[in-house]
C-alpha cells in the first residue's frame, strides 16, 4: 500500500466515524433527555460517542496534512488554491469552534448540534464531490441552508421528544 | 530535495501540526467546569515540545533549502504575495506561539495549585491565541506550498 492509499483509508475512516459518531451523539441525546435526565448508562454512552468522533476528527486532520505534505513533495499542488478545498477547510475549523463553544455553554445546545451533524455530512459530501467544481457561493448557500434545516428538524424533534430538556 | 531535508519539511509540518493538536485537547479540557489541571499542564507542555521541535526542524529546512531552492520559483510564479506576505508574516508569527505555548503551560501549572476565574479566563485565552496563531501559520503554510509551481 503506497502512501496516497494509506492516507486515502485514514480519511475515509476519520470521515466514517466522525460522520457515524455526530449521527449517533444526535439520536442518543434525543434518547437520553426523554426522561428529562441523563443516568451514569447514558452519560457513558454518550461520551464514547464523543471519543469516536474525536478520533475521527484526529485521523482526518492527520490523513488531510498528509494528503498537503505529499501534493506538496509530489508538486500536485494545484488543488492548494481550489475554493472548494478552502470550504472544506472551513468547515472543519467550524466544527472545532462550535466544539469548544458547546463546551463553554456559549452555543444553544440544538444550534450547536445542527452545526456540527451538517459541517460533517457537508465534508463527507464536499470529499466525496471533489472532482466536480461548484461555484462558491452554491455550496456555501446549500450549506448555510441545511443548517437551518436540521435545526427546524431537531427542533420539532426535540419539541416531540424531549419536553423536559431545558432550552 | 534531498530525503534529510524532504524529512525536515515533514517532521516540520507534523510536529507543528500536533502541537496545535495538543494545545488544542488542553484548552477543551481547560474549559471543562471541572478541569483536570494535571492532564492540562501536561498537554500544554506537549505542545511546548512539539512546536520547539516544529522550529527546529522548520529551521534547517527554510535555512538550506526554501531560501534559494523555493523563494525564487514562488517569486517568479503566479503568487508572489505567498511569500511576500504570507511567509513573511509566517516567519514572525511563529517566533511568537512556543512561548505563547509555554506562558499556557505555566499559567494551566499554577491554576492546579491555586485556581482563580481571573487566572483560568487569562490562561484560556492565551491557549486560544495560540490556537488561532497556530491555525493560521498553517493555512499560510497551505497557500506557500501551492505558490510552488
Amino acid at each position: 500500500m503506497d502512501w496516497d492509499q494509506t492516507l486515502t483509508l485514514m480519511h475515509i475512516i476519520g470521515t466514517v466515524l466522525g460522520v457515524g459518531g455526530a449521527t449517533f451523539i444526535e439520536v442518543y441525546l434525543i434518547n437520553a433527555l426523554r426522561d428529562g435526565t441523563v443516568s451514569p448508562e447514558e452519560t457513558t454512552i454518550m461520551q464514547t460517542s464523543y471519543n469516536i468522533l474525536r478520533i475521527g476528527f484526529l485521523l482526518l486532520i492527520i490523513s488531510g496534512f498528509g494528503f498537503l505534505i505529499l501534493g506538496r513533495l509530489t508538486e500536485h499542488n494545484q488543488w492548494f488554491y481550489s475554493l472548494q478545498f478552502w470550504t472544506k477547510l472551513a468547515i472543519v475549523g467550524i466544527i472545532g469552534m462550535n466544539a469548544a463553544l458547546l463546551q463553554l455553554h456559549r452555543m444553544p445546545l440544538i444550534w450547536g448540534s445542527a452545526i456540527a451533524f451538517t459541517s460533517w455530512y457537508a465534508a463527507l459530501i464536499l470529499g466525496v464531490l471533489r472532482k466536480s467544481h461548484f461555484p462558491i457561493y452554491w455550496v456555501v448557500g446549500v450549506y448555510l441552508v441545511s443548517i437551518v434545516i436540521i435545526y427546524l428538524i431537531l427542533r420539532t424533534l426535540h419539541r416531540r421528544y424531549t419536553p423536559h430538556m431545558p432550552s | 530535495m534531498n530525503s534529510f531535508t524532504t524529512l525536515m519539511l515533514v517532521a516540520h509540518v507534523i510536529f507543528g501540526l500536533f502541537g496545535v493538536a495538543a494545545i488544542h485537547f488542553a484548552y477543551m479540557q481547560l474549559i471543562r467546569s471541572h478541569p483536570p489541571y494535571r492532564l492540562v499542564t501536561w498537554s500544554a507542555w506537549s505542545s511546548v515540545f512539539l512546536f520547539f521541535t516544529s522550529w527546529i526542524t522548520g529551521a534547517y529546512y527554510y535555512v538550506v533549502y526554501y531560501g534559494a531552492s523555493v523563494k525564487p520559483v514562488i517569486l517568479a510564479g503566479d503568487y508572489p504575495w505567498a511569500h511576500q506576505f504570507f511567509m513573511e508574516a509566517k516567519e514572525h508569527v511563529f517566533i511568537l506561539i512556543p512561548f505563547l505555548a509555554i506562558v499556557s503551560a505555566l499559567g494551566a501549572h499554577a491554576l492546579g495549585h491555586h485556581e482563580t476565574s481571573e487566572l483560568k479566563r487569562a490562561v484560556s485565552w492565551t491557549m486560544l491565541l495560540t490556537i488561532l496563531l497556530g491555525i493560521g501559520v498553517a493555512a499560510s503554510g497551505i497557500l506557500i506550498s501551492g505558490a510552488v509551481r
